[in-house]
């Protein structure tokens, strides 16, 4: 099934690469693992000194600002080529450095300026130059014009209620929007030069009829060829860079390369890429111009084998390159694309302790009419993948039926070997369920995860997947004590008394309405981010390279993507399932206690009640086992959150898209969630992604898969996390290889959407919590991302710890 | 669900009033004589109201913009933030964690109102002082380089 152009030559050339086959590569890996992070003040400072020359935010209408803002960043930011970079160009002015934005939540990181370099988890290196620019500079020109602030002025500090509703939701978009896919082949088959072309003519073509659409399409176009210019500036920058210090450098293979460099970054991302090596750098200088304009959460690169796959055999056609350069090459863009790290301040470590960028890249799956595109640089991809184990990108590997057996073979030793990645996800689901909420097939089939392993179509669906985080046991406290917490009143609506709840049906549905009215409240604040956004961050760049804004002339926040629609993750389902089930059962089928005591029993913590605490978590039956009458609670609520979500309109006319994943925050909302009925103690933990609870699972991995593939994974078009822990020397029987292939296969054909994999011994995990210093690159799958191990707080080390460890 | 308040005791109100107060005379006089400080505090110019939810402990800041800072008993109208404590005792804790908001955020101790970025100017000023953040006498010559410079 591999390119079938290919001399059998080529093919054989199978060779496992070390390190050690690539100095160049070892040292930058070397550093982006091991070195110190900076904070970078450089896009804080250019964006903040732009607006005060020009008097503030409203100078011009705000697309035009922000295509001005974006382009006088790329002009004037530094053109950097470090040491043994193969690829021109970095996100922020450091090697590895923290991307400042302080239109959004750049303010929560102000009482940590003189912390951060020593806070214990995630320090970032800053002088005390940079500190009085933030104090100074920066800050203080955002202190009543930042998101936050424009949305409190909106809707008000009593309808906002931030730190109340953190208990049921979490909006994402006070610190960005970009949870997506730009459409990075365009600009690999046209260049700038095409898009430009491309925006010209339309601008041209317009219909002056209608002077006020007229003249907002108008600033569109115009807007978009001035930022288009800024990075075509910007690459021109880089190339002088490269000229210059090939000038100076003694080495004749370093000059060779920065000559190449300086070459490479004159014909691109201008012009349409020729080589593989243009093609990659095409991509990373739009990625790291991409990063002026977004603030990186979950900024995904899509298809990557797809994109570079024709380069790459044409390149080996002519003899230019080798499979071991190309590995090269993508080996510098999977540490290129780790540059920014992400800003987490002291009290967001308490909840997304340890987080990458989660940068999503998709290998495998098919082309548009449903052909398996697996290919050569799949394997590259793969061999990259294990090569530099890193924690970024986020690689997901699409599974076929049709997959060849070699896909499938190397996928799987490279979740053994990396001990954590890549994660899989079935295209026999995720196709038809981005069909159901309106992509057509052909769309559909072109998909890649976004962020964690949100399935989105490539270049075309603005979907912002990570919009919303919602508690879902929230939903059985609420009702608990009739939307009246002790955290607050009135938090969402009257339930009834709990004398009410006669019957197990008026029960499920009070928690049915505290859900949809936790929905509908998120989502309501959503919304007017949105619009917030549309004033505050209107996104030229971006919309520049997607599926639908040039035709439309309607920037994305406008709703100019092919595709429009919002994601919602919900948290902690299977501990929801297993409560509901625990009240069936010891409130209304056997009567063991009544509601006011089972209440009274976890606002104590099951203190005094070992006998109760010891039924419902040892006793009772618990989701992922299997057992049809727990796995019906799971599948009607399944069923439930997909109606009340795709019955809601975002700000640009999509819908919401349910998911079930929760990165690290199953540990923080755990953390402020009460005891709960199936055993959860205060402070523990709740269940990751829709992972079943730890320990509730007894019946092995089939049960869980089973359990799993019961619920229509269809109703999940934002993703689910499945995430199963084995131990790493049981994979020193190499049939155990073989049952593993066989197991998430079987899984999938029976429609189950994705599953993840730690593959680490409990002994391994124990010492590297114990003895960080001896493990400084262990990697670990949380719910959705990678991340090293060392950089999780305690609470998630201790969860990684005590997942169920299954046996093959 | 809701557990009715006990009411705080004499002793812990007047405590935790004075340390409220101690804390927060400090950015006063270490606006007057620290000229690197007095630049980090001239940079705001806002009201602060700092309250717990039972009414026992009402105080004031104003900071005007070019150094100066008044610290008042009381309640003062229409301020840019306000940091409601849900009881004396919450804010007791507070001070004695030396200022540590993940705990109040993850027991719902403290309630904000109005613009947040006031308050986190006003945690970056506290930290100043704080026994782990406080910048060494190195950090400070330099913050005067940087001021001299400009």
């Amino acid at each position: 099934m591999r390119s079938k152009d290919l001399s059998a030559e080529i093919r054989e050339d199978t060779t496992h690469y070390s390190l050690e086959d690539f100095p160049y590569l070892k040292k930058l890996r070397e550093y982006m693992v091991h070195g110190s992070t900076e904070f970078c003040t450089e896009r804080g400072m250019l964006l903040t000194k732009f607006l005060k020359k020009k008097g503030g935010l409203d100078y011009t209408d705000p697309f035009t600002r922000q295509a001005e803002l974006t382009s006088y960043i790329l002009r004037n930011k530094k053109p950097n080529i470090f040491p043994h970079d193969l690829l021109a160009g970095s996100s922020t002015s450091k090697r590895k450095g923290v991307l400042f934005f302080p239109e959004f939540l750049g303010a929560s990181i102000w009482p940590e300026l003189l912390s951060m370099s020593t806070r214990k988890e995630c320090p970032y290196n800053i002088s005390i130059e940079d500190i009085m620019l933030i104090d100074q500079e920066i800050l203080p020109f955002w202190m009543y014009k930042n998101v936050l602030e424009l949305v409190r002025k909106k809707i008000g500090d009593k309808e906002l209620r931030l730190w109340d509703n953190f208990f049921l939701y979490m909006p994402s978009k006070f610190s960005c929007i970009s949870h997506t896919i730009p459409d990075y082949k365009s600009v690999l088959e046209k260049g700038f030069s095409g898009l430009i072309d491309d925006a010209s003519y339309k601008l041209k073509a317009l219909d002056k009829s209608n002077i006020e659409n007229y003249e907002k399409k108008k600033r569109f176009y115009e807007g978009i060829i001035r930022v288009m210019e800024g990075v075509i500036e910007y690459a021109n920058n880089l190339s002088e860079e490269a000229t210059k210090q090939a000038n100076l450098c003694e080495d004749n293979l370093r000059r060779a390369q920065l000559e190449k460099m300086a070459e490479i970054c004159k014909k691109v991302p201008f012009g349409p890429a020729k080589s593989y090596w243009e093609a990659v750098q095409s991509i990373w200088i739009c990625k790291s111009a991409l990063y002026q304009e977004q603030n990186n959460v979950g900024f995904s690169i899509g298809r990557i084998d797809q994109l570079l796959n024709p380069y790459y055999i044409k390149d080996l056609e002519n003899g230019v390159i080798t499979r071991k350069e190309a590995i090269e090459i993508l080996g510098h863009f999977w540490c290129k694309i780790g540059d920014p790290i992400p800003m987490v301040p002291e009290a967001g470590a308490l909840l997304f302790g340890g987080t990458a960028s989660n940068q999503a890249i998709t290998i495998g799956g098919c082309d548009k009419d449903g052909t398996n595109v697996v290919n050569e640089i799949t394997f590259i991809g793969l061999d990259v993948t294990e090569l530099m184990h890193l924690r970024d990108p986020n690689v997901n590997a699409r599974i076929r039926h049709d997959d060849p057996d070699e896909y499938t073979q190397r996928v799987a030793e490279v979740i053994i070997n990396t001990g954590s990645t890549p994660s899989l996800i079935n295209d026999k689901v995720v196709i038809p369920a981005l069909e159901k909420t309106g992509v057509s097939l052909e769309d559909a089939c072109d998909y890649a995860q976004v962020g964690c392993l949100e399935p989105t179509s490539t270049g075309r669906t603005f979907g912002h997947t990570g919009a919303i985080l919602i508690n879902l046991m929230s939903a059985l406290e609420l009702v608990f004590c009739n939307g009246n917490t002790e955290r607050s009143e009135e938090l969402t609506v009257k339930t009834g008394e709990l004398s009410d709840f006669k019957t197990y049906d008026i029960f499920l549905e009070a928690i049915k309405k505290q859900l949809k009215i936790i929905v509908e409240k998120a989502t309501k604040i959503n919304n007017v981010l949105g619009q917030v956004h549309r004033y505050l961050h209107p996104q030229p760049l971006l919309s520049s390279l997607f599926e639908g804004p040039i035709d439309s002339g309607m920037c994305l926040l406008d709703g100019g993507a092919k595709y429009n629609s919002s994601g919602i993750a919900f948290i902690g389902l299977a501990d929801l399932i297993d409560s509901l089930y625990a009240i069936k059962r010891l409130i209304y089928d056997e009567k063991k206690v009544s509601l006011p005591e089972l209440i009274e029993i976890l606002n104590s913590n099951f203190k005094g009640r070992a006998d109760i605490y010891k039924y419902v978590r040892n006793k009772l039956d618990h989701f992922g086992n299997n057992i049809d009458h727990v796995d019906n609670i799971g599948a009607e609520l399944v069923d439930y959150l997909y109606n009340v979500c795709r019955g809601i309109k975002n700000y640009r006319n999509g819908f919401y898209n349910p998911g079930y994943w929760s990165m690290t925050i199953h540990s923080a909302f755990g953390r402020i969630t009460r005891a709960n009925p199936h055993g959860r103690k205060y402070e523990e933990s709740l269940s990751s992604g829709l992972t079943p609870v730890s320990f509730g699972q007894r019946n092995g991995p089939t049960a869980v898969f089973n359990s799993l593939a019961h619920l229509d994974n269809t109703k999940m078009p934002n993703g689910m996390a499945l995430n199963m822990k084995f131990s790493k020397s049981l994979f020193q029987n190499s049939e155990k290889l073989e049952i593993f292939k066989a197991l998430f296969k079987s899984y999938f054909e029976q429609g189950g959407m994705q599953v993840q994999f730690i593959i680490q011994d409990v002994k391994t995990l124990i010492d590297a919590r114990d003895h960080p210093d001896k493990y400084p690159d262990l990697m670990v799958r949380i719910s959705g991302y990678t991340a090293y191990f060392n950089d999780l707080n305690d609470f998630m080390k201790e969860e990684i710890i005590t997942r169920v460890e299954m046996n093959l | 669900m809701t557990k009715p308040n006990k009411k705080p005791s004499r002793v812990l109100i007047f405590l935790t009033g004075k340390i409220l107060d101690i804390s927060n005379k400090m950015i006063i006089r270490n606006a007057k004589k620290d000229l690197g400080y007095k630049q980090f505090v001239s940079s705001l110019e806002a009201t602060i109201q700092l309250s717990t939810k039972d009414g026992y402990i009402n105080r004031f800041l104003v900071f005007d913009g070019k150094g100066g800072v008044s610290y008042n008993k009381g309640i003062i109208e229409n301020p840019d933030a306000t940091v409601m404590f849900t009881s004396v005792k919450h804010l007791f804790q507070y001070l004695k964690s030396l200022g540590d908001f993940k705990l109040g955020i993850k027991y719902n101790r403290i309630k904000i109102y109005g613009n947040l970025n006031v308050l986190l100017k006003l945690q970056f000023l506290t930290s100043y002082f704080h026994p782990k953040l406080k910048p060494s006498k190195g950090e400070k010559r330099k913050i005067l380089a940087y001021l001299e410079l400009k």
